[in-house]
């Protein structure tokens, strides 16, 4: 049997980061769940992901950084990204898909839909 | 008839207007030099009228200033100009640095006499002193950015809010949409399963209200002074019992917390210094590098000392007054929280007639050292005057 994608997710707040790897657990990804950018590198050094979702506003290092840091290493190439934000104005990175909080469950359906 | 004639009574109407008038009124001759002056032009220049007839400017006895504070030199007063180049000069401003160093301001307004033949009789200037009105605008225009300030900072407290709102609001819509989820997809969920789930999301409507209460408190503590309930509190046991209370969490997060604390029992409002401790040392634990936090309570004299200390990443000496500031925080990044905690614990303390200081060095650490009167003193009893 082939193994299920894998998925990163990266956000500080525990309640939100439990319900959200449990809906990409629904959606049929295997996920790691941590807590800061920093944390979020150093998973991506050791493994690669099918899709990434960060938080933008993180404890120490932002989202952002993660997604510049880990293309200038080149851990994203086959990496879907998706960042989520309650900023008024989400920072704009290129091929980042980015959805501003309250999350809609429908639109982050769409956007993490596993290819068939 | 023989003698001096009378003045005609048209030339005695003039004197009276001139002499009456509030205004200061000189009159140079075609030569430039001051022939006549009014009793207003003593009164505003505070010079005696033998004083001026005969000089070239009423500017002469004095340090006159352009608008713009630099010197001005007598040949470029209102009146010479005037005379030199034939154009009236109208709301003309300067200043005059008096003996005894006063700035008043002045506006002058000077215009070309001519004679019947066209010849030039003179020029005649009038003044009035505009000080009071100046500094009412310079007050203003302070006034204004004051506000301007404040406005900008309201918006920034509301972007804050609303980011700070919608952390628990999506936690809470996640978690019931992954149980809409489930209950849709005919799985079935376990009872035990869907009483954690819902009990969840209950702590995410309390995250929602416990935020909702903080904004309005600090809404209530800009207008008006907090009112302590002051009953008989040991600092000591306070922050144990808060400690224990948030013990779970401070093992989650993984830093330590060493307590140091001496009973001592004052008169205060326990909420109040629930929300000192808890702010100090959740400043502290954020802002820490995830290195051990240290409180120490201690009586000194008639106050209690109470002193969170942190090894982390410390606040610039020319930060130090603005971070207790609304609004505001120590490190711009992308921290989180609504930067009013400083602030809260500012006011408490203030309201308890205690007083709090920060020693801090960059990138080595912080100590908040808060010192509370054990009993209210007269300024805490006493509301000060307000402006």
């Amino acid at each position: 049997m082939k193994n299920p994608p894998t998925a990163l997710l990266v956000e500080d707040d525990g309640a939100i980061r439990e319900a959200l790897a449990e809906f990409l657990e629904t959606m049929g990804y295997q996920v790691n769940a941590v807590a800061t950018a920093e944390q979020g590198i150093a998973s991506l050094r050791a493994e690669g992901v099918s899709l990434l979702v960060t938080d933008y506003a993180l404890p120490g290092e932002s989202g952002s950084w993660l997604v510049r840091q880990a293309r200038a290493e080149g851990l994203l190439r086959t990496t879907l990204v998706v960042m989520v934000t309650a900023l008024l104005k989400p920072p704009v990175l290129a091929d980042v898909r980015v959805l501003r909080k309250p999350l809609d469950i429908g639109q982050l359906r769409e956007e993490v839909r596993l290819p068939h | 008839m023989s003698g001096l004639q009378p003045p005609h009574p048209m030339e005695l109407h003039y004197q009276l207007v001139v002499q009456g008038m509030e205004e200061g009124v000189v009159f140079h001759d075609q030569d430039g030099v001051i022939r006549a002056t009014n009793p207003s032009a003593e009164r505003i220049l505070r010079v005696p009228a033998d004083a001026l007839l005969g000089r070239r400017s009423v500017l002469e006895r004095c340090e006159p200033l352009q608008e713009d504070g630099s010197p001005l030199s007598l040949e470029c007063c209102p009146a010479l100009v005037c005379l030199r180049t034939g154009q009236s000069e109208r709301g003309r401003v300067i200043g005059l640095r008096r003996a005894d160093g006063e700035l008043s301001w002045l506006s002058f307004t000077s215009h070309l006499l001519l004679r019947a033949d066209g010849g030039r009789a003179g020029v005649v200037t009038s003044f009035r002193d505009i000080t009071v009105l100046r500094d009412r605008e310079t007050q203003s225009k302070l006034r204004y950015e004051e506000v301007s300030h404040t406005v900008r900072l309201h918006d920034a407290f509301l972007a804050t809010a609303a980011h700070e709102l919608r952390t628990p609001l999506t936690a809470l819509r996640l978690q019931v949409q992954n149980l809409l989820h489930r209950v849709n997809s005919g799985a079935g969920v376990a009872v035990e399963v869907l009483t954690t789930k819902l009990q969840a999301a209950v702590r995410q409507t309390e995250r929602l209200n416990a935020l909702i209460d903080l904004l309005l408190d600090v809404s209530r503590m800009t207008v008006g002074r907090i009112e302590l309930k002051r009953t008989s509190v040991d600092l000591a046991e306070l922050a144990r019992d808060l400690l224990a209370r948030h013990a779970d969490e401070l093992t989650a997060g993984g830093i330590e917390v060493r307590l140091d604390a001496k009973p001592v029992t004052g008169d205060w409002d326990v909420a109040r210094l629930e929300q000192v401790v808890g702010n100090l040392l959740s400043n502290a634990l954020k802002y820490g590098n995830r290195k051990p936090v240290h409180i120490k309570v201690r009586r000194e004299g008639a106050s209690a000392l109470l002193a969170v200390t942190d090894t982390g990443l410390g606040v610039p000496a020319s930060d130090h007054r603005r971070i207790f500031e609304r609004f505001e925080r120590a490190h711009s990044g992308t921290q989180t929280g609504l930067g009013l905690g400083l602030w809260v614990v500012r006011e408490i303390v203030a309201a308890h007639g205690g007083s709090i200081e920060l020693a801090s060095v960059p990138n080595e650490g912080s100590t908040f050292t808060v010192r509370l009167p054990l009993a209210p003193t007269l300024e805490a009893v006493v509301p000060k005057e307000g402006p």
